[in-house]
């Protein structure tokens, strides 16, 4: 009988302390009740919602693993900064300009290429193609999303180019992109849209003389096209070099408004902030909540694929397998030398900014073993979308993608960063399940997301 | 356990709970100007500020160097150090016997030795700031996790080096 009632008052104070507690009549909801439930891994939300166990378990983190969460959420993404190389970047009127230009395929010889022949909006601003490839030939890299570019300090999958705008320039001139020459773009600019340069950018230059300015005249690959820049004045050249680079600038404003959007990823950081586990099993189930642990646990992806955008913007050789007949791509190890001597990087005359203001160029790393065949991380933001995988896009799916990281091959030349995961079958799944959580529309807005007002 | 021991821990454990229940009651009607009570915070600053990799500006100690001739303290600009962010520490010298280091030459070396991997950046000393201060510039860190900084000085025909290690957590 003892035994009895002594079993009754336990099942009476443990349901009265579960309740109290619950209820958050104990100390009046205060601190304490909320630290208790914080540590038995409850929220105030999970109050009556009967989640199930493994709904709590998959949905508890540590303070550090939510700090690490957090890490990774849009709502860390800083206001854009400014771009110092640009004084026009943040001009509504070359944001304008820039956007009629990124649609224009007067930009080009045949009229058929405009840089949104491979940056498709609807795409993500991708292609979806194994390499960019217009009129028929391949060019020897996958086309990267443009959106949330504007945060990086390097562009190319090899940085050879170090802003927005000065990268801009150079698929105009690639024979195998637009095919176009800088003497060419700059008449057609200065003819087309004559009164929205000048309102930018001052009286524009006569380059109406064609024995001064030739058609087609650039210091390109191109023997006529070369020989016809060398032909020209050192003056005439920088005249037609400063219309480049302000085209260059132009397309910049606009490119730099297209923003990655809110995922249901950053949905989940906010609520795994708060830990508000009730809001987490909501937003993830248990499988996506699985595949982030592995994310920034086992998976290590967090080492390079870290901060908001998902990368740590630097470059790095993971031992990729080349497409079929295709020779060695050196990467960041070329890419440097070639960002160092461009005319239009950040300590270059046509740059605005002041020495100081170029960090990362003054700071380049030049040697070093690991540039070898190293290529930048790409953001993983609507990752899903943005199929095929890779700077030579090797990879025509996620599977394809995160078998390469169980595998982890050695890479030759240099060496690679990866250690093989070995991830099940199961494992694997929730690592994908868990990238398709970071889907969103780009965020911009929605006039820029289509071709300017009039055009096709 | 018996019953009854466990109906015993059970009616403390709620004794317990009530009472520190009452002693943190107030701090719910007084939020305003009420410290933090040390004892009961659960999240802790530091911990909720994490950036996937960070430390204070000023977490690393002073270290002598490897043959004891200069004392070296490296302090980041940057505070806290977080990833993916250029920036510059000061680098502070000084003989054993407190004598600050005026004319130093510096080199760089470091990286992730686990990752097999140096600096993203190619960070140099690009001024003597006087005082046996210097200022080191395009300092950058791509990941957290175990980094070292390695600096070889020299001043007059005496040359040592000193390697830090520490974490970006």
């Amino acid at each position: 009988m003892r035994r009895l009632i002594g079993g009754a008052l336990l099942a009476l104070v443990a349901l009265a302390i579960t309740v109290a507690l619950l209820t958050g009549e104990l100390g009046g909801g205060g601190p304490f009740g909320a630290a208790f439930r914080d540590m038995m891994g409850w929220s105030e939300h999970a109050n009556g919602r009967g989640l199930s166990a493994s709904a709590l378990s998959a949905h508890s983190w540590t303070e550090a693993e939510r700090g690490l969460i957090a890490s990774l959420s849009i709502d860390r993404l800083p206001p854009l900064p400014p771009d110092p190389s640009n004084a026009f970047g943040d001009d509504p009127a070359a944001v304008s300009f820039g956007h009629e230009l990124f649609f224009d395929s007067g930009l080009s010889p045949d009229g058929s290429v405009s840089c949104a022949t491979c940056h498709q909006p609807e795409s993500y601003f991708t292609d979806g193609k194994r390499l960019a490839n217009v009129r028929g030939a391949d060019t020897p890299r996958h086309t990267p999303t443009i959106v949330g570019i504007a945060y990086s300090d390097w562009f190319y999958w090899d940085g050879r180019k170090d802003s927005q705008w000065a990268q801009a320039l150079a698929p105009q001139e690639a024979p195998v992109e637009h095919g176009g020459s800088r003497t060419a773009h700059a008449r057609y600019v200065l003819e087309a849209y004559r009164s929205q340069y000048e309102a930018l950018f001052g009286t524009a230059p006569d380059i109406g003389d064609e024995s001064r300015f030739p058609a087609h005249a650039a210091p390109i690959d191109d023997e006529a096209a070369r020989a016809a820049w060398d032909g020209m004045t050192a003056s005439d050249r920088q005249t037609v070099n400063r219309v480049f680079a302000n085209i260059g600038k132009s397309i910049a404003a606009y490119s730099r408004r297209i923003m990655p959007g809110r995922s249901r990823f950053d949905d989940y950081a906010a609520a795994a902030l708060v830990n508000d586990q009730a809001r987490m099993a909501e937003l993830f189930t248990e499988e996506e909540a699985a595949g982030l642990r592995l994310f920034f646990g086992d998976g290590q992806c967090t080492d390079c694929h870290n901060g908001p955008l998902l990368s740590n913007g630097t470059f790095h050789n993971i031992g990729l397998p080349l497409q079929e007949g295709s020779n060695f791509d050196q990467g960041r190890s070329l890419g440097t030398l070639q960002v160092v001597d461009d005319v239009f990087n950040c300590l270059g005359e046509f740059s605005d900014a002041d020495e100081e203001a170029c960090v990362e160029l003054r700071f380049i790393k030049l040697e070093g073993d690991e540039l070898v065949g190293a290529f930048k991380v790409p953001t993983l933001r609507n990752v899903a979308e943005t199929a095929p995988y890779m700077h030579n896009g090797i990879f025509p799916d996620l599977d394809a993608v995160i078998r390469h990281y169980n595998h982890a091959p050695p890479a030759f030349p240099g060496h690679s960063d990866l250690v093989p995961l070995a991830f099940s079958e199961e494992q694997s799944a929730a690592l994908i399940a868990f990238l398709l959580t970071l889907n969103a529309p780009p965020n911009a807005p929605p006039e820029l997301l289509q071709p300017p007002h009039g055009e096709e | 356990m018996t019953k009854k021991s466990f109906l015993v821990a059970a009616l403390m454990t709620l004794a317990f709970l009530l009472s520190a229940c009452n002693m943190v009651a107030p701090m719910q009607n007084g939020e305003e100007g009420m410290p933090m009570d040390e004892g009961m915070a659960m999240d802790d600053d530091s911990g909720m500020d994490m950036s996937g990799g960070s430390m204070a500006g000023d977490a690393i100690e002073a270290q002598s160097t490897e043959n004891g001739l200069f004392i070296v303290s490296a302090v980041s600009q940057l505070d806290p150090v977080v990833i993916n962010e250029t920036h510059s520490w000061i680098i502070h010298i000084e003989t054993a016997d407190e004598t600050p280091v005026i004319d130093a030459d510096i080199s760089i070396d470091g990286g992730m030795p686990e990752h097999n991997h140096g600096f993203p950046t190619a960070p140099r000393v690009t001024e003597n700031l006087g005082d046996g201060d210097y200022l080191l510039e395009g300092m950058r860190f791509n990941m957290g996790g175990v980094w070292v900084l390695t600096l070889e000085i020299s001043s007059g025909d005496q040359t040592d080096s000193v390697t830090f290690e520490f974490e970006l957590k």
